[in-house]
């Protein structure tokens, strides 16, 4: 009875230690969107309480006409949507090469997916940029400021790591599977597409979730290689609240929401696949 | 986590001979075509432009020869060398804050971040009400975009702003409110949102990790005697030891190179985050676009590349044992 | 097999997509190449009429005003009416981010039509061969005396006669004060903005004035974690008699003694209690909005503070605040060796990889008319360049004021090597303000003239390089 009791007090105990750490943890998602309903000169002077009289929800249609950000919102989604579909499917190519086969190069090539990881991206960001000037320059097509360009880069930076999880959970799909498949004639590829790939659902779910985010969150290349709203994408877009003489961060604060919640929602439809696609992945990691 | 998992030819026996080596190739020609694509994006994107990165670093490239690009005048090591051996060498001064830095937010952002995922994994891996809903809104923080991490914490962080607010006005923790985006507290402002962006993700690996040791293992723990903290140091923490690993390497990286956070909390976006606040990647992209020093941005780059390749190293010898047993 | 179905359907579905979303981008960008192509085949055949084929002039600018592309295009609107062949597109560049872009922009030739570069940026980039000489083009738009000379100085590298740019606007700072508060602690305005004794004597006396029950500090002034560190020290170095280089632009002697007592005696008012420490840690933006809200009396700003004070809450702006009724502008205060006060703006110039160069010339013509600088005043809030604007009787009080301030007004030296030179002052800089807010080391004549020389030293390894 008594050992009882004393389980169920720290079960209690554990479980407020989990709320509290909850609570604090999306504190600060709160508190961006309290935030935003402020009026600028309110953000600007500090916010410490938590009541708020007058909520100022023109901000969440002051954002939209201040600076074109439906546009860039556009682009977020086109470049990394593709980013994360050709990403995704080379990784799942490679990954499947990488758990399946012991080929000659293959530590090789597992060595240089973990180097792409070293390079500092402003080592290489202007020589990319030459680059593309020079294959435009070459085979007139333009790279610089257009999606593709864009797409070609994000889908290089994030193929690596995402063949690391594809290989993961490849090679936690036993390997009878194939075998008995190729007993019944299937060829490899065959063995592949019909056995594995449906396996590896939750698995391709949780890369191109992964993907997706890594990629909705770069910075430094969308400033540079793009020249014109039409390419641009929300990390460059929403700086331009930021004004040298006039900052507008109750519009800024309301873009951070409006670019966070949408994902956030999707996050909340596609984690059940997340969460399982990490777990057999992870732990082969 | 092993480079070479499946072996489906005797490998040790084939090696010294060509034919074998070839047949190997032939026998494995699927494997390469499902390559293909990501070592030509692989080559365009990062071998060709690194090359041309370790070139830079041997040039003088400055914003009168920026233009000439890799045709700028030849220095040989001088890059190295002023970076290296000239205490003078202002690029170098400012690199100096940059490396501690770095060194002391890739730690602590690290270790933080493992030991909350782990804690937060075993309390989340426990029964409890609510539980779906508050493993879900423990994940979000990671669903907010780093761009938007620097600029909400940049307030949350001022002086009269909400941290302070209960820090001191809650809970009396300080008599006065510090200065958290000037002077020494400043790498604090970076490291906290880190972790606490960086956490959520590991939380759901380690969850991951802990749903597949058998609960068998410590039941039978529980019966001969062991108490939690012996289960947990002797049966969790050893089961989990090849996830740790992997996500020990990717976030040593990802902390080394972190930019974004940094680079929106401070001056609007075009300040200098201070002494304790620089890190590698915003002093790199100083010297390269703020100095106009491309030559000497790329060979501390590659001095950075060359530091973070002896860590794999030892990384990999540390874990070796780990990354083969699977 | 239903589920082999789905995922092989997936996987082509990725492929198609990514295709058919490439395919659709590049026709986007290529019709907006096309008017660059069409253009240069007309400008060849007919250089000296000005073309009434269909022209797109890209047109970077950075956030000058509160819509920065609506503004900037309606600004346009007239020209754009009467030459409906044009078609202008604006792309805004964020200040954080647009030193990267236009250096890459530069360098490799890949860029807009009519570029937006800070005044003190126009010889760097002019040294980089990013943008294109205009010297013998500038007499259509009055030459150099039609423009503020302070301005006009940076259009050149230092040491030439070429000419890269043409003035846009004027950014010119002054001191915001509230007349209510020195009203109550009984300071006469006019005398208290004469030198620099009386200027603090004023503040020591509004210091810590009750206003509607709250204390409320002499100065605001931000800190190290402003975007113009630099901008908002060189004024006291030079009222001191300081200078940031020789006049050969050879040596760096900001760090000596009159460049010292400058800083010292700006960074004076904060050590000695007459600015809340909780300022220095704030930006410009925060503390404009520190004086609308009434925690100081004093500010230093540009003119955009005033129309920021005429805009509504709903649009950003603070005129709902008490101190947008009871504010005035004042000069800065002399210093011993007389009055200075920082001149920025932007400069107007057409980049040397364009294809339509004649078409941009036309319209930066448009943009320094006298029709053009005044509607661009007024939706950015900045000042006109152009001295007939500048003089003008129809100009309001606030705006009089800061044109009386541009008479004073000075600017860095317009050597190429600027660029650096202000990412290495702006580090050092705020190195300064952490000593002043007491978070590394103590402050003293000491510490800060070390700082000082650091920033010397590298600045010396800059220009010298």
């Amino acid at each position: 009875m008594n050992t009882h009791r004393k389980r169920s007090v720290s079960s209690f105990l554990l479980t407020s230690l989990t709320w509290i750490i909850v609570v604090v943890t999306i504190f600060p998602i709160l508190w961006m969107i309290f935030t935003s309903l402020h009026s600028n000169n309110q953000i600007l002077n500090g916010i410490t309480t938590f009541s708020l009289p007058k909520p100022q929800w023109v901000n969440y249609i002051n954002m939209w006409d201040t600076v074109n950000f439906a546009i860039y919102f556009r682009n977020s989604l086109l470049i990394c949507g593709a980013t994360t579909l050709l990403a995704g499917s080379f990784a799942v190519l490679a990954g499947y090469a990488l758990a399946r086969f012991d080929f000659p190069g293959s530590k090789l090539f597992g060595m240089s997916i973990i180097s792409t990881q070293l390079i500092p991206g402003i080592m290489f960001l202007f020589p990319i940029y030459l680059m593309f000037l020079w294959i435009k320059n070459t085979f007139g097509l333009p790279m610089i400021n257009t999606y593709w360009g864009m797409i070609l880069v994000y889908t290089a930076f994030y193929t690596p790591i995402s063949i690391w999880i594809m290989r993961g959970f490849f090679v936690s799909i036993p390997r009878d599977l194939e075998e008995s498949a190729s007993i019944d004639g299937c060829t490899r590829f065959q063995a592949f597409y019909r056995i594995i790939l449906p396996l590896s659902v939750p698995g391709i779910i949780a890369t191109g979730i992964f993907i997706f985010l890594t990629a909705w969150d770069e910075l430094l290349f969308a400033w540079v290689l793009t020249t014109s709203s039409d390419v641009q994408t929300i990390p460059v877009g929403i700086r331009l609240f930021v004004g040298q003489y006039n900052t507008r961060y109750d519009l800024l604060m309301a873009a951070s929401t409006v670019v966070t919640v949408p994902v956030m929602v999707v996050f909340f439809m596609t984690q059940k696949y997340f969460i399982s696609g990490m777990t057999a992945g992870a732990v082969k990691g | 986590m092993r480079l070479h998992t499946e072996k489906n030819l005797p490998a040790k026996a084939s090696s010294g001979k060509r034919g074998l080596w070839r047949k190997r190739i032939r026998e494995n020609k699927f494997a390469y075509m499902l390559m293909v694509p990501t070592i030509i994006f692989m080559m365009l994107v990062h071998l060709i432009p690194m090359l041309e990165g370790i070139w830079m670093s041997f040039l003088k490239l400055n914003q009168f020869t920026l233009g000439k690009f890799l045709k700028a005048p030849f220095v040989g090591l001088d890059n190295y060398i002023g970076l290296l051996f000239n205490s003078d060498n202002p690029v170098r001064q400012g690199l100096n804050f940059a490396v501690r830095n770095t060194a002391i937010y890739a730690v602590i952002v690290t270790i933080g971040v493992m030991i909350m995922g782990l804690m937060m994994a075993m309390l989340m891996n426990r029964d409890f009400p609510g539980r779906g809903i508050a493993r879900t809104a423990m994940l979000l923080p990671w669903v907010v975009p780093s761009y938007v991490v620097g600029v909400l914490w940049g307030f949350m962080w001022q002086q009269n702003g909400i941290i302070n607010y209960f820090l001191v006005d809650v809970l009396h923790l300080f008599a006065d409110k510090p200065f958290w985006l000037m002077g020494p507290n400043t790498i604090w402002a970076i490291i906290i949102p880190t972790i606490w962006r960086g956490w959520p993700f590991l939380m759901v690996i380690f969850l991951a990790g802990l749903q597949t040791i058998p609960d068998d293992i410590y039941e039978a723990a529980t019966i001969d005697g062991a108490h939690k903290l012996r289960q947990f140091w002797h049966i969790t923490l050893p089961m989990l030891k090849p996830v740790i690993a992997v996500q020990l390497l990717f976030q040593i990286i990802n902390n080394v190179y972190s930019y974004n956070i940094v680079a929106t909390m401070f001056g609007n976006g075009a300040g200098y985050p201070g002494e304790w606040g620089d890190l590698m990647m915003t002093a790199l992209t100083r010297q390269s676009f703020g100095y106009w020093s491309f030559g000497s941005g790329s060979a501390a780059s590659i001095m950075l590349m060359i530091v973070m390749l002896m860590v794999v190293g030892v990384w990999y010898r540390a874990f070796r044992t780990e990354l083969n047993a699977q | 097999m239903k589920k082999t179905a789905v995922s092989i359907g997936a996987l082509l579905m990725a492929f198609s997509v990514a295709i058919s979303g490439c395919g659709g981008n590049n026709n986007q960008s290529s019709s907006a190449n096309n008017g660059g192509v069409k253009e240069e085949s007309s400008a060849t055949a007919a250089p000296a009429t000005p073309s009434t084929e269909p022209v797109t002039l890209n047109a970077w600018v950075m956030p000058n005003s509160p819509k920065p592309d609506a503004d900037f295009l309606k600004t346009l609107d007239p020209y754009l009416k009467e030459h409906p062949n044009v078609t202008v597109k604006v792309t805004v560049l964020d200040w954080g981010s647009a030193w990267t872009k236009i250096t890459t922009a530069a360098t490799s030739g890949e860029g807009p039509d009519l570029l937006q570069l800070g005044s003190t940026w126009v010889p760097a980039i002019a040294s980089m061969g990013g943008i294109d000489k205009v010297t013998d083009k500038v007499a259509d738009v009055g030459g150099a005396e039609a423009f503020l000379p302070a301005i006009w100085n940076t259009t050149s590298i230092a040491g030439d006669s070429e000419v890269y740019g043409v003035p846009w606007f004027v950014d010119a700072r002054a001191i915001y004060y509230r007349t209510d508060v020195f009203k109550q602690a009984g300071i006469d305005p006019v005398t208290a903005f004469k030198d620099w004794d009386s200027f603090k004597g004023a503040l020591e006396a509004v210091n810590g004035q009750t206003v509607d029950g709250k204390k409320i500090a002499a100065l605001g002034l931000p800190g190290k974690n402003d975007w113009n560190v630099v901008h908002n020290i060189f004024p006291w170095i030079w009222a001191a008699g300081g200078e940031v280089l020789t006049e050969d632009n050879k040596n760096v002697i900001f760090n000596e003694e009159k460049g010292l007592k400058g800083v010292m005696f700006y960074t004076g008012l904060a050590h000695e209690g007459l600015v809340d420490k909780s300022s220095l840690e704030k930006n410009s933006s925060q503390i404009e909005s520190d004086f609308g809200d009434g925690k100081s009396a004093v500010i230093i700003s540009g003119p955009w503070l005033a129309k920021n004070f005429a805009t509504p809450k709903a649009n950003g702006g603070m005129a709902d605040m008490k101190a947008a009724k009871n504010f005035a502008v004042a000069p800065l205060p002399a210093g011993p060796e007389g009055q200075v006060t920082f001149v920025g703006g932007s400069e107007l110039t057409v980049f040397s990889g364009s294809k339509n160069k004649e078409a941009t010339w036309e319209l930066i013509k448009y943009l320094t008319s006298d029709e053009a600088q005044k509607a661009y005043a007024n939706v950015s809030g900045q000042l006109p360049t152009k001295l007939s604007l500048l003089e003008s009787p129809d100009l309001d009080a606030n705006m009089k004021a800061f044109s009386e301030a541009t008479k004073y007004g000075r600017t860095y030296p317009a050597i190429p090597q600027w660029g650096p030179t202000e990412t290495a002052l702006q580090k050092h800089f705020a190195n300064i303000w952490d000593i002043v807010a007491g978070v590394k080391g103590t402050y003293g004549e000491e510490s800060i003239k070390k700082e000082l020389d650091s920033a010397a030293a590298e600045v010396k390894a800059i220009i010298n390089q």
